[in-house]
């Protein structure tokens, strides 16, 4: 229900912007438009708000050449929903001291939103925010994949996300020896 | 008919052992002269597993024979409800236990014979060191067992003065809504919580006494599906009491912990079935009048998918109506496989069971039994009153039959068969497969930038910015490695951003060790000094908490040995990383 109740009201919002004027047009790499609010693409990407700020808004499609149709549409869909969900304390705080306040929890919509992305949705989407200085898209994005390796030996990190092994035996075995680093030894 | 019948007693068998042979005081000695003659004879060897096995149906049998006393009576008193819901925890357990071991015995058997042909294809699936019995020897089954016995039968003993006064309150007409409620298993094992709101519906204050015989009572069922706060609450209750009944009563339910504090009384906590009372719930209802000891293949096959199912109600009332459906060992042995299929898929690729996900109203992926290649999706779940329209296809239909749809839709889960017919609905996706691309295209990473304005940005993006000119070299570096891996068109600021938010373990040093083995760069990444000090940062939290626990280990250290007790003082002053060393080393010693 919630994926219908979030498209319904995107598309309700959408048509509200409209008649306003009041949104911004994006193009994907393959051509494809998608259409955001001002408002909420000024608030939740740095990008797209010096864009707007400096006035390099294209009317007919802003060129984001390196984000692909699919993973746009995620980021359309993040904003929509971000703009219908209450923002918390958590989202606000984290948004201001990116760089040094401890991850907030994600919300439970965010979770849910990317639970069900595939993992290749979800690798073009934490690219994606990067790009558009998304802070806190990354941050849910990167926290669900860390999430991944919970509890996970390096042969199974590897076989989820298909990563080469490039070590060889002897420096496994040198690795196994060595002790962790502390994490509070400074 | 759900619940089992207990037609006869079964004769218990030869070979009592004095132990149990006061406590089980079966009905009439004279009946079991001839079991009596021959303990006599062995009383001096061990009892076999084959005695213990049987007492302990017997046994199993008179709790269920309370158990099922107790249900059909309408019980006021907490003590009792609280004894009998003790004592059918411990019938489950006795049931999960009994049966696990006999369908598992029977199991070997079948493997050794080949009896069944989908047997080879299933053995594989199901890792034998999974069974839980197949790991202890003989004698470990035999004193479980016994144990098992002796605390049953004593529990037993104990429950004379509970039968006894059982006889005193009221049988519950067994109206057809009773009816339902007992054949259907609804409130399955949950007595203790319904004569809870049994009592606060029937409790009214004294002075109000006379407004029971007017009309304008009022119940209200009120299901809150996300957060809701004391404002909102009060508003609601305003606007309720200015409705015309008198007598209002509210049942608020919820999946969060946070209403407790917006009810009068006490919270009841419905939990998710354990185990053995889950095992208990699915054989009843996969197994139906059949005789579950009749077909002891299909209960072990039956009991594998139990514990795959891992408490979902949804999941074990679709599974039992197909398979009640289709009686036959084939089919059986297909839907495990299919659900083996989809579990261990599932661990390997999100790292969990799909059941817990779905308990937890979080997507999961399951898939479906005739189409393996496409991708079957539940995003969320959510109740429709009988008035709402809910969806024709089914969630049988989706994962074990042929429907051809495409796309995002609604399937109906669950419908309940008492009033008001709640319905539970799922919302899902059926993924079509396509052709994954060989390689996926990170061409533009080098494309245009969009002009950035200035003074706007937060310190992320210098962040961004700082790490950009790297990307390039990083880029070729994993392109060598000639994988198409998610992680390799990730520029290293990006990998180091998820790594970054990898919880610290609890109270083991190991997780790094397992992160730098993954692969060169990642053990690269974290080595950074940067990485090390905002990793610190932001977890410092955990990291305090660690540090505590060290110093609780380094205490117990300590204690046991004295000769270190100096250097472990000047650790107190401060913790340094040579210390934890000598820890480690010497709390291994």
């Amino acid at each position: 229900m919630e994926v219908d109740k979030g498209k319904g009201e995107a598309e309700e919002t959408r048509k509200v912007a409209e008649a306003d004027r009041d949104t911004v047009t994006l193009k994907s790499s393959d051509g494809k438009l998608f259409e955001v609010s001002k408002e909420a693409a000024a608030r939740l990407s740095t990008v797209l708000a010096g864009m707007i700020a400096g006035g390099s808004i294209d009317d007919n499609g802003t060129d984001l050449k390196q984000i692909g149709s699919e993973a746009l549409e995620n980021v359309v869909d993040y904003c929509n929903k971000h703009a219908n969900s209450i923002p918390s304390a958590a989202l606000i705080s984290s948004s201001i001291s990116f760089n040094t306040a401890p991850f907030k929890e994600p919300e439970e919509w965010e979770r849910k939103f990317v639970d069900r992305l595939s993992h290749d949705a979800l690798f073009d989407l934490v690219e994606a925010a990067n790009f558009l200085g998304m802070e806190r898209l990354l941050d849910v994005t990167c926290h669900k994949i860390s999430e991944m390796m919970k509890g996970k030996s390096p042969d199974q990190i590897r076989e989820v996300f298909n990563i080469k092994n490039d070590y060889t035996k002897e420096e496994l075995e040198e690795i196994r020896q060595e002790l962790a680093w502390a994490f509070y030894d400074d | 008919m759900v619940r089992t019948q207990v037609d006869q007693p079964p004769c218990p068998p030869g070979g009592f052992f004095p132990s149990t042979l006061d406590r089980l005081r079966p009905p009439s000695r004279a009946r079991f002269g001839h079991a009596f003659h021959l303990q006599l004879v062995d009383n001096f060897s061990r009892p076999s597993v084959m005695d213990i096995e049987h007492h302990l149906r017997w046994v199993l049998l008179r709790a269920q024979v309370i158990d099922e006393e107790a249900f059909g009576r309408n019980i006021t008193n907490r003590a009792m409800l609280q004894q009998l819901d003790m004592l059918r925890d411990a019938m489950y357990q006795g049931y999960f236990k009994l049966d696990g071991f006999r369908y598992q015995h029977h199991n070997k058997e079948v493997a050794k014979h080949k009896i069944v042909s989908h047997y080879s294809l299933l053995s594989k699936l199901i890792s034998v060191k999974d069974f839980r019995f197949s790991s202890g020897t003989s004698r470990k089954i035999l004193e479980e067992l016994q144990e098992l016995l002796d605390s049953l039968s004593s529990m037993i003993v104990g429950t004379n003065e509970l039968v006894m006064f059982l006889k005193s309150f009221p049988r519950l007409y067994h109206q057809p809504y009773c009816m339902h409620l007992v054949f259907e298993n609804s409130m399955f094992g949950r007595q203790m919580e319904t004569e809870h709101i049994i009592s606060f519906l029937l409790h009214t204050k004294p002075h109000h006494s006379q407004e029971l015989l007017e009309d304008g009572r009022l119940l209200v069922v009120v299901e809150v599906a996300g957060d809701l706060t004391e404002d909102a609450w009060k508003k609601c209750c305003s606007a309720l009491k200015r409705c015309a009944a008198k007598c209002i009563k509210i049942i608020i339910t919820s999946r969060c912990d946070n209403i407790s504090k917006l009810g009068t009384t006490g919270v009841i906590a419905l939990k998710y079935l354990r185990n053995e009372a889950f095992w208990y719930f699915f054989k009843t209802l996969t197994f139906g009048t059949n005789d579950p000891d009749k077909h002891p293949r299909l209960a072990f096959l039956a009991m594998e998918m139990a514990r795959m199912l891992n408490g979902n109600f949804i999941g074990a009332n679709g599974t039992a109506f197909v398979l009640r459906d289709n009686f036959d060992i084939d089919v059986w042995c297909k839907v495990l496989a299919f659900f083996c299929g989809v579990t261990h898929k599932h661990i390997s690729k999100f790292g969990g069971n799909p059941s817990d996900l779905l308990n937890q109203n979080r997507p999961a992926h399951l898939g479906r039994m005739a189409r393996d290649c496409e991708a079957f999706m539940v995003y969320d779940q959510y109740h429709r009153s009988s008035q709402e329209e809910v969806p024709n296809m089914t969630l049988q239909d989706v994962l074990y039959g042929s429907a051809k749809t495409h796309g995002k839709f609604e399937v109906l889960a669950w419908r309940s068969r008492i009033p008001p017919y709640h319905s539970h609905v799922y919302a899902c996706e059926i993924q079509e497969p396509k052709p994954r691309a060989a390689k996926r295209k990170r061409s533009m990473r080098n494309g245009v930038m969009p002009r950035l304005s200035q003074g706007s940005f937060s310190s992320f993006d210098s962040l961004m910015l700082r790490h950009r000119p790297e990307e390039p070299a990083a880029a070729a570096e994993h392109a060598e490695d000639g994988g198409t891996s998610l992680f390799s068109d990730l520029p290293e600021d990006l990998v180091a951003e998820i790594l970054l938010r990898v919880t610290p373990p609890a109270l083991q040093r190991l997780r790094h060790r397992r992160v730098a083995g993954v692969c060169r760069s990642w053990r690269r990444i974290i080595a950074d000094a940067d990485f090390r000090r905002r990793y610190a940062h932001h977890h410092r939290a955990e990291i305090t908490a660690r540090r505590d626990a060290e110093l609780a280990l380094r205490e117990e250290a300590e204690r046991r040995a004295d000769y270190t007790s100096a250097m472990y003082k000047k650790s107190y002053v401060r913790p340094s990383r040579d210390l934890v060393t000598t820890l480690s080393r010497t709390s291994f010693i």
